[in-house]
């Protein structure tokens, strides 16, 4: 799932993203020649992609000209009508540009645009057939968005764009040194338990890894495993309890060394101390057997059922599982007990729902002009209702009563950020070849028989492979 | 003898379909071959000719060696099992009665039951099967429970969770699938061949097993060779089936991971790699067709005309 793929973008409204795939995917196999043929034999579209526009204002930042504006978004089913809102509010505006949104059920057809020279303006790269913004960014294919984010914002001309949002967009949306793309969701991970089970049993959400591990022998005492989680999406287990594990017992540092490929990252205590944390999930029998080949649905419906008593799952929880939730089930977001005390508030909040403008865009100041608009509070606000989603917007939703499952996922973030950012660990989308082989470890630790010292060894042994490797672009920050 | 305008009717009937072969499939091979020598990303119209390097990385790649091994261990276990069970199928029900030539009773039933799986599509084949071996709920799990058993304590983890065994649980879920296609062809084949074969046999002493063995299969063996070659070139392909079941091959620590999912991770997943992953369409092609020619020539037989 997608999901699955680039990683801080779940499988939210594509439940089976490998079916829908595979009928592309067999062409590709068939010959990925086929693919390229049309591809590499189409047009050349013209390239005067700098329209000259209007003279920039306060009011009008980009200094939008009229023409047509096109955005390509995913649609995975419920028509992204959130944006139905977006428009009006841009159209109002700016009544002189045509504006045309094609929502579509597979992003990859975006793929030849891109080859043909003639991409849309502006495109939201989340869902089925997402393409390897990477690859785009080094190619040079996409635009940079800082004219944008030193923009006033819609609301208050006062403050930046950039200042108008919560901490991690830059950081998340930044490809070498360029910012190419602005991820307006707040794709946080929690660990979700049923409060009225808690309750009922009379247990209390723990805040320390020790106090967790406590309540974890007693709920398996009454019946109930502790932990479910997809072992399919290997990423589910890894962003929502390594990732924050490792960061909360040696600082968000860890990751950085990891995501720089410095030498012996993986060998440091912090991963080793986290590794050990997780395998005696394993040995103490805290996890419900057989998650290995449960999918990201089976696990959580098997959690919906109160066969295990905790999952790690992003902010899109309720959203996905709407119709499958109980009479009486109190779905609560928190982050994962810590160590120390200190760190037990934070949690990983990556932005997500990535929108990029292609460095060929032919009105490129409506697309910054679009995004000013999807940033802006009534925006958000409308998006918030529609799909249950928190977006970057600060303090957008402070106001919003939605569903009490919202409402502990805006307290989580909020918790999270007074302690301090979190920054998005990068190796995910940067290096996938060796994500790939390191989330196999790391459920090969958690469920089959790897030991420590085989899983730390495998996955420096990749890292090492990455280093060397030539044809891998390096990155760092 | 020519007759006139005779040309005109073969050209007339031959360009449209060599156009569009010529079109949508050898230019496509053709472009393939050509994209495997550069290092393109799929999203440029440039393309970077980079020699063979990717063909001397594909050789250093240990994961590509991995896919390979799996898709070996397909290429034995998917013909032998789909064949041997549509044969036995095919034969049972064409002279499974009581007597050497009657057909077995509702052999027309079993016929229609056998081949139902060939009109579903693989994805649902591929989700059919991830429920069926679900060990919570799972139809697999409910079998073992009559005679009180847990799967997963008989597979850790499950059939799709335990890297030892999803390669087999895939492998079998391509077997169902496509061993009514093959009993019915065996079936047509076998209602080719005359009765009076089959009477003097009997006549000469031959049981069911003897008559199967001397008459049957010499006779449709030209089908059964075409099967072969049908079957093992959709196992060197098996993609669908492989990706919906083992999220395109990253399940259970890659334990199913085949060459055509790994090409399809290194073209869309691992950073755009659609020179290398043309490469490993490049080489699959030439395994293909290595293997038709293979296959034809070890298992060619003198031809029985009848």
């Amino acid at each position: 799932m997608s999901t699955l793929r680039t990683d801080v973008r779940p499988a939210r409204s594509a439940p089976h993203p490998s079916s829908r795939r595979s009928f592309l995917g067999l062409a590709a196999a068939l010959g990925t020649a086929g693919l390229s043929a049309c591809a590499t034999g189409g047009a050349h579209g013209g390239a005067d992609s700098e329209s000259s526009g209007a003279p920039t204002s306060q009011d009008n930042p980009f200094g939008v000209d009229g023409g047509e504006f096109s955005a390509f978004v995913f649609d995975g089913g419920d028509g992204v009508k959130h944006l139905d809102f977006t428009q009006e509010l841009f159209e109002e505006k700016r009544p002189e540009v045509t504006t045309k949104i094609v929502r579509a059920e597979d992003l990859s057809t975006l793929q030849p645009q891109f080859v043909n020279q003639t991409p849309p303006d502006l495109f939201q790269n989340s869902g089925a057939g997402s393409l390897d913004v990477n690859s785009l960014a080094t190619n040079q294919q996409l635009a940079s968005l800082d004219d944008l984010m030193a923009a006033p914002s819609w609301d208050d001309p006062s403050i930046t764009v950039e200042e108008s949002l919560n901490p991690g967009v830059r950081e998340a949306g930044t490809v070498g040194d360029q910012l190419v793309g602005l991820n307006t969701t707040q794709y946080a991970w929690a660990i979700w338990h049923d409060a009225a089970l808690f309750a009922d049993k009379g247990w209390e959400m723990p805040r320390t890894w020790d106090e967790l591990m406590a309540l974890s022998a007693t709920i398996k005492a009454d019946g109930i495993y502790p932990w479910a989680f997809t072992g399919m999406h290997a990423n589910y287990f890894e962003q929502g309890v390594f990732q924050p594990l490792v960061a909360k017992i040696g600082g968000q540092e860890v990751w950085r060394n990891v995501d720089n490929l410095e030498d012996g990252a993986w060998q440091q205590d912090a991963i080793r101390e986290a590794a050990e944390a997780v395998l005696q999930l394993r040995t103490d029998e805290l996890i419900l057997p057989g998650v290995a080949q449960m999918t990201h649905i089976q696990s959580q419906t098997s959690w919906l059922n109160h066969e295990a008593a905790f999952i790690p799952v992003g902010a899109w929880l309720e959203n996905e599982m709407k119709s499958a939730i109980p009479e009486g089930f109190e779905l609560t977001a928190t982050a994962l007990p810590a160590p120390e005390e200190s760190l037990a508030d934070l949690t990983p909040n990556n932005p997500g729902g990535g929108w990029y403008v292609p460095a060929d865009a032919s009105n490129r100041p409506a697309a910054f002009e679009f995004l000013r608009a999807l940033l802006s509070r009534e925006s958000a606000q409308n998006s918030a209702e529609l799909t249950n989603a928190v977006t970057m917007v600060k303090g957008a939703h402070d106001d919003q009563e939605l569903s009490p499952a919202f409402s502990t996922i805006t307290t989580m973030i909020e918790k999270s950020n007074a302690v301090e950012a979190w920054a998005p660990v990068k190796y995910d989308s940067w290096y996938p070849s060796m994500v790939e082989e390191t989330r196999a470890a790391l459920i090969k630790l958690v469920l089959g028989d790897l030991d420590v010292e085989g899983f730390l060894s495998r996955c420096q042994k990749k890292a090492d492979e990455t280093k060397t490797d030539d044809a891998i672009a390096k990155q760092t920050r | 003898m020519h007759k006139r305008g005779q040309w005109r009717l073969i050209v007339t009937f031959t360009v449209p379909g060599l156009v569009l072969y010529t079109v949508f499939v050898l230019s496509s091979f053709a472009q393939g071959v050509q994209i495997s020598f550069t290092d393109w990303t799929g999203f440029t119209p440039d393309l970077n000719y980079i020699g063979f390097d990717n063909y001397l990385r594909l050789v250093h790649d240990g994961s590509w060696w991995r896919s390979v091994l799996h898709n070996g261990i397909l290429l034995v276990v998917i013909p032998v099992l789909t064949l041997g069970l549509a044969m036995l199928f095919a034969s049972l029900i064409t002279r499974g009665g009581a007597g050497n030539l009657r057909a077995t009773p509702g052999g027309d039933l079993y016929r229609i039951l056998f081949f139902f799986p060939q009109v579903v599509p693989v994805v649902i084949i591929g989700i059919l099967f991830s429920y069926l071996y679900a060990s919570r709920g799972g139809l697999l799990q409910g079998v073992l429970d009559v005679v009180g058993l847990d799967m997963l304590s008989i597979v850790p983890n499950g059939p799709l969770g335990n890297p030892r065994t999803i390669l087999l649980a895939i492998a079998v879920a391509a077997v169902w699938s496509s061993v009514g296609f093959y009993m019915v062809l065996f079936l047509s084949a076998m209602g080719r061949v005359p009765d009076e074969l089959y009477e003097a046999a009997a006549l000469d002493g031959a049981g069911r097993l003897g008559s199967f063995v001397h008459v049957t299969m010499p006779l449709i063996w030209a089908h059964v060779q075409t099967a072969f070659i049908y079957l093992a070139i959709g196992t060197i392909d098996s993609f669908a089936l492989v990706a919906v079941m083992s999220q395109t091959g990253a399940a259970a620590d890659f334990g199913a991971d085949v060459m055509s999912t790994y090409l399809y991770r290194t073209a869309f997943s691992l950073n755009s790699q659609f020179g290398y992953a043309a490469t490993m369409g490049t080489v699959m092609m030439i395994g293909s067709v290595a293997l038709a020619l293979v296959t034809f020539r070890l298992t060619k037989r003198e031809e029985y005309e009848y």
